[in-house]
């Protein structure tokens, strides 16, 4: 999953990047609003969050205008201003949630798995699909109830497939949401960890749940019959 | 007793005079009245008495009472001789014990005098009695041993009838005061009703700007002592008004303004403990968390910079400060940030210009006015900083060739939330509360903060002063602090 942070305090964006690249999200920062709607419109990010007295531009006005662009990208607002007023007008641009400063960061994973979540229209934080469990809170599967033991970026794999399930995911995506540039890993490193997936889903009877479509990508879907 | 409203005790003071005035004044009338009676019953007594010496020069008998004009009242008489105290005649209408006068009066009344003595006397079996003295000196019959050389005779009037008048005249006189009493009653009432009636109207102007829905203090209009008190209290809440509202809002600037850092401080502290870190990671995590705490630190100094300069008016304007060294000190601490931005400083202004206020405060607010200057220019650019004195205002102009604010932004530049460029405060180093304190220092000294601006040519933020005192003529020294 890709995160953008838009933050100009050199404090909360690290401790927010630090954090969030914890829970193997990958993360990037701008630091002005200019730079963060450029980020948005073109990164393929899964999550935006915003701060809204940026340098530049405005964060209500990177809102307004991603949406303008017909950007449905959720977004995570995070200011100092706490008035309903300000929530009101903040959540009508075109926000999906609103935190105020300061806050806790457990929350805010929280908020975020809360906002992905609806993304992907998952209805709650442990996705199913036939005997697979992913457990996106607390980030571990299991297979016909047997955990699956998974590196990091297996896991993050595993996540965004279930979370988009019974979609067909180009390898492209799948790429971007494990690295910060999809071009630099070798070109069969994605290969390498869906071998290794399906060798480890095999072992627990979740045999043939990920499929390869060949050109187009792969798609976690429950096995018929 | 618990006491009572100031009507009612304006009326009663004002009754209370009136009783006494009333009280006094039907006294008075009543003596005057008494003694205008009993002059006319002396005149009548001397001359009855006159009568009396006059027939008994002629011989005639004197055992008859004199005609008066007042015959209805009774009257008696009584002659003595004169040295020796003979009585010689005395009216029949006294009976045999009964004497008008007794032996010590007689003896006094018998030593040598010349006028009339009148007094009121009780006379037992008598009654209320007024009597009437006189002497009388017999001429035609002065050879010694052949009988008296004078007489005294003495007359008297029951005072009965007298007493009865002045009776009536009571009366009459105590009823007509008594009217005059509830009239006066009646006007005074409405007089305190009318004269009380802008106090009640300036208390509940009170009230209601306590329960916060207040406006102006309204006083009569007539330039009276109430119409001083309204307006008092009227500058006095206005005054109390500005300085909760300044307060109030900049306290709200400042906490806003914490929640950054503070933010900062709790996601990096609670981030770094969520696992074990790296010991640079936890390095890293700590000078993040010392660059939140200073800015809290700046932020927390202006705070309490406000809070003991008081929001008072008055109290800064206690001060003397000269601006003009205020913004060389001011424009020399800021000497390091403009040259590390290359950024040239002049500053104008005439020998000195002094005013009532604060020179701390007034230093703040010139370095934050520079400091914002500088990091709206472009490196090479100049800022103008010049002090002009006229008698009615101190004026300090700072002057950048920045990108310039656009008109729509420029009535919000002093609102802390309102930023055209948020970098601004952070490439300063100030606590982001910068053109919001410079307002609130500005108002503190009973002057204005204002902004003007052309896109593409520069800023002048304008702060105009009212000085202490008149002054005259306006300098012209230049100076140049930095070239």
């Amino acid at each position: 999953m890709r995160i953008l942070i838009v933050e100009d305090d050199p404090g909360i964006a690290g401790a927010l990047r630090t954090g969030l690249e914890d829970e193997h999200y990958v993360v990037e920062v701008a630091t002005d609003g200019e730079s963060g709607l450029a980020a948005a419109r073109t990164g393929g990010f899964d999550l935006v969050v915003l701060d809204l007295l940026l340098p530049r531009l405005a964060g209500m006005e990177v809102c307004r205008r991603l949406r303008a662009a017909r950007s449905a990208v959720p977004i995570l607002m995070l200011t100092a201003r706490d008035s309903t007023r300000d929530i009101v007008a903040g959540l009508d641009t075109g926000a999906n949630d609103y935190l105020t400063k300061p806050f806790s960061f457990e929350e805010l994973l929280a908020r975020v798995r809360a906002l992905l979540r609806s993304a992907t229209k998952a209805l709650a934080a442990t996705v199913r699909i036939g005997p697979l469990a992913v457990d996106t809170a607390a980030r571990r599967a299991t297979c016909s109830g047997i955990p699956l033991d998974l590196t990091a970026k297996e896991y993050q794999l595993l996540e965004f497939l279930a979370v988009h399930r019974d979609q067909v995911v180009s390898k492209d995506r799948l790429s971007r949401s494990l690295w910060m540039h999809a071009s630099e890993p070798e070109s069969n490193a994605l290969e390498v960890y869906i071998a290794a997936l399906r060798k480890k889903l095999a072992t627990t009877g979740g045999d043939g749940l990920i499929q390869t479509l060949r050109g187009a990508g792969y798609m976690l879907r429950e096995v018929a019959g | 007793m618990r006491p009572r409203k100031l009507r009612a005790r304006m009326f009663l003071w004002f009754m209370a005079l009136a009783t006494v005035l009333v009280v006094v004044s039907g006294a008075a009338h009543l003596y005057e009245t008494r003694e205008a009676l009993l002059e006319l019953v002396d005149q009548e007594l001397g001359r009855t008495a006159r009568d009396l010496a006059e027939r008994y020069a002629a011989g005639a008998p004197l055992d008859t009472t004199p005609r008066s004009p007042r015959e209805s009242e009774p009257r008696s008489f009584e002659v003595y001789t004169i040295p020796d105290g003979v009585l010689v005649a005395r009216s029949p209408t006294l009976g045999h014990s009964t004497q008008l006068l007794d032996a010590t009066r007689r003896a006094a009344l018998l030593a040598p005098r010349t006028a009339g003595d009148s007094w009121t006397e009780e006379v037992s079996a008598l009654g209320r009695l007024r009597l009437y003295a006189m002497q009388h000196a017999l001429a035609g019959r002065p050879a010694p041993g052949t009988g008296p050389a004078a007489l005294l005779i003495v007359t008297s009037q029951d005072l009965k009838e007298v007493d009865d008048e002045l009776r009536d005249v009571i009366a009459w006189t105590g009823a007509t005061l008594a009217i005059a009493l509830v009239l006066a009653a009646g006007a005074a009432w409405m007089a305190v009703r009318y004269l009380t009636r802008p106090l009640r109207e300036i208390a509940e102007a009170a009230t209601r700007i306590e329960h916060g829905n207040g406006e102006a203090i309204p006083g009569p209009g007539a330039g009276d002592e109430i119409d001083a008190l309204a307006g008092a209290l009227e500058r006095a809440f206005s005054r109390l008004r500005d300085a909760y509202e300044r307060q109030a809002r900049f306290a709200s600037d400042a906490a806003h303004e914490l929640r950054t850092p503070v933010a900062a401080v709790l996601a990096q502290a609670e981030v770094a403990t969520r696992r074990e870190r790296t010991v640079d990671q936890y390095r890293d995590a700590m000078a993040q968390i010392v660059e939140a705490a200073q800015r809290m630190q700046q932020t927390l100094d202006a705070l309490l910079l406000v809070a003991r300069g008081g929001s008072d008016t008055t109290r800064v304007r206690e001060g003397v400060a000269d601006l003009v060294s205020v913004v060389r000190e001011a424009t020399a601490s800021c000497e390091v940030l403009a040259g590390s931005r290359a950024v040239a400083l002049h500053v104008a202004g005439p020998e000195t210009a002094p005013l009532a206020g604060d020179p701390r405060l007034l230093g703040i607010l010139v370095r934050n006015l520079v400091e914002n200057a500088v990091a709206h220019s472009a490196s090479g650019n100049s800022v103008e900083i010049s002090v002009s004195v006229e008698p009615a205002v101190v004026t300090l102009r700072v002057r950048d060739r920045g990108d310039g604010i656009p008109a729509d932004a420029l009535p919000c530049v002093f609102d802390r939330f309102f930023r055209v460029d948020e970098s601004r405060s952070r490439a300063t180093g100030g606590s982001g509360l910068g053109l919001s304190l410079v307002r609130l220092i500005a108002e503190l000294h009973g002057g204005t903060a204002k902004a003007e601006s052309t896109v593409g040519v520069g800023t002048t933020m304008t702060v105009q002063l009212p000085p202490n005192a008149p002054h005259t003529g306006e300098g012209a020294v230049g100076a140049n602090v930095r070239g």
